[in-house]
């Protein structure tokens, strides 16, 4: 008898909570999906490409008219500050250390052209971006071999412990805003500086 | 007989001031890493409590109460929204150009139909040394349509062309006309801007050109016949 019973009296104390907790979940997931449809049918209206900052799952798109054009996947990411909302977003600003910059080049002498043609392989990897609504974004490329990769992860606990400190004082200066980073493999960096322009509209959305 | 060397050991005078701090010392040290790391703890908690933790702070998202208790209103709007994007997609013949991959793809709906290697802008700037006028070699992003379908152009050289070569800007329209550097075909997709054929094969696949999309004979050709007037053009 206690054999049969004690396994039924826990399933029970185990399931009833987590129905509740489910349905929320379940709006709330519903909620954070009307938002992006009610911003992406803004955005698809027009002719122009727009991006989808996805952190929740963890990828960057291109997209126009409610198409795809390209993705790139967050290898790592980090968020501190003021929690963001999922919603309608745009890139004010794109500042690199070494912003690419290029001349003439002469066609008609090929072996010139490397140093004065702005490619795909001249975009920075490290770079940062300004988004409306006071969201910092830093790009930075994922590290290959060991010693990089962990000054990498040093740099990243680094961050993930002095960036409090930040915040808080951002709060006493009532200027609060929210620092992402990104880790990207590097032609995806570059990818993604190409394309995201300064004022290229786009949704933001933030982990749950 | 084997000698025992723990009498040495233990007339040694060393240990001497260890054993003098006792069990207190010991405590003592205890005590102060307990109360270090818990302050540690408490400093890092507080920072998070004060609304410095990103995960710990309320969702910014979080739906009214009122739309949590009705998840069928959320679900018809989002249902209407996507059909919306839906309609918005784009169906039929395409051609996708990316720019800084330099690719053209000719879509048929969901199908890629064609890959073709192409060359884009280059991104260069080029000032007028006399006036105030400047020019950037982008091409442009975003939607067009192929608005123009034209069999051997002659390319009308604009001022930029001259000045590039360092050439005196013509005052006749005629003296503009240059004829086959532009190839057998042009797809004007409005702006001056075309995808066209080029004289440097060689280059197709790097970013060279002054906005125009080149394309090498054969998929230009293919271009032409394939793609009608008003096909979507979307350029990133």
């Amino acid at each position: 008898m206690r054999r049969t019973v004690l396994p039924a009296l826990l399933a029970v104390i185990l399931l009833v909570p987590t129905a509740p907790a489910r349905s929320a979940d379940d709006a709330i997931s519903l909620w954070r999906e009307n938002r992006r449809l009610a911003a992406e049918v803004v955005l698809a209206a027009t002719p122009k490409p727009y991006f989808e900052l996805d952190l929740e799952h963890r990828h960057i798109s291109l997209k126009t008219r409610g198409m795809v054009l390209f993705e790139v996947p967050i290898q790592e990411q980090g968020l501190w500050g003021r929690r963001l909302a999922v919603g309608p977003t745009s890139v004010v600003r794109r500042d690199a250390l070494a912003r690419p910059a290029v001349a003439i080049g002469d066609e008609k002498n090929p072996s010139s052209l490397d140093d004065q043609l702005l490619e795909l392989a001249d975009m920075p990897t490290t770079y940062r971006l300004g988004l409306a609504g006071e969201v910092e974004v830093e790009v930075l490329p994922l590290a290959t071999g060991r010693w990089p990769l962990w000054r990498q992860r040093l740099g990243v606990w680094r961050w993930q412990l002095t960036r409090p400190l930040v915040t808080l004082r951002q709060r006493r200066e009532r200027h609060e805003t929210t620092a992402v980073f990104l880790i990207l493999k590097p032609e995806d960096a570059q990818r993604l500086y190409w394309t995201l322009f300064e004022g290229l509209d786009g949704i933001l959305i933030p982990p749950r | 007989m084997a000698t025992d060397p723990e009498p040495a050991a233990a007339t040694s005078p060393e240990p001497l001031p260890a054993a003098k701090r006792g069990a207190g010392w010991v405590v003592a040290r205890t005590a102060l890493i307990v109360f270090l790391v818990l302050t540690g703890l408490a400093l890092a908690g507080f920072a998070a409590l004060l609304g410095a933790g990103y995960y710990l702070s309320r969702s910014a998202s979080e739906p009214a109460p009122a739309v949590m208790e009705k998840p069928e209103l959320l679900r018809a709007e989002n249902l209407q929204a996507e059909k919306k994007i839906d309609k918005l997609r784009p169906k039929g013949l395409f051609l996708v150009v990316d720019t800084g991959k330099n690719r053209l793809t000719v879509h048929d709906g969901e199908r890629v139909v064609r890959e073709v290697v192409v060359s884009c802008g280059s991104g260069g700037v080029l000032e007028d040394p006399k006036g105030g006028r400047s020019w950037v070699f982008d091409t442009p992003r975003g939607e067009r349509q192929i608005k123009s379908k034209v069999k051997h152009p002659t390319w009308i050289r604009p001022d930029w062309a001259f000045i590039e070569e360092g050439e005196a800007i013509p005052k006749k329209y005629d003296d503009r006309a240059e004829e086959g550097v532009m190839g057998d075909y042009a797809l004007g997709i409005g702006n001056g801007f075309y995808l066209h054929g080029t004289m440097y094969t060689r280059l197709l696949g790097r970013n060279v050109t002054h906005g125009c999309v080149r394309i090498g004979d054969a998929d230009l050709e293919y271009l032409y016949k394939t793609v009608p007037l008003s096909t979507k053009v979307y350029l990133f």
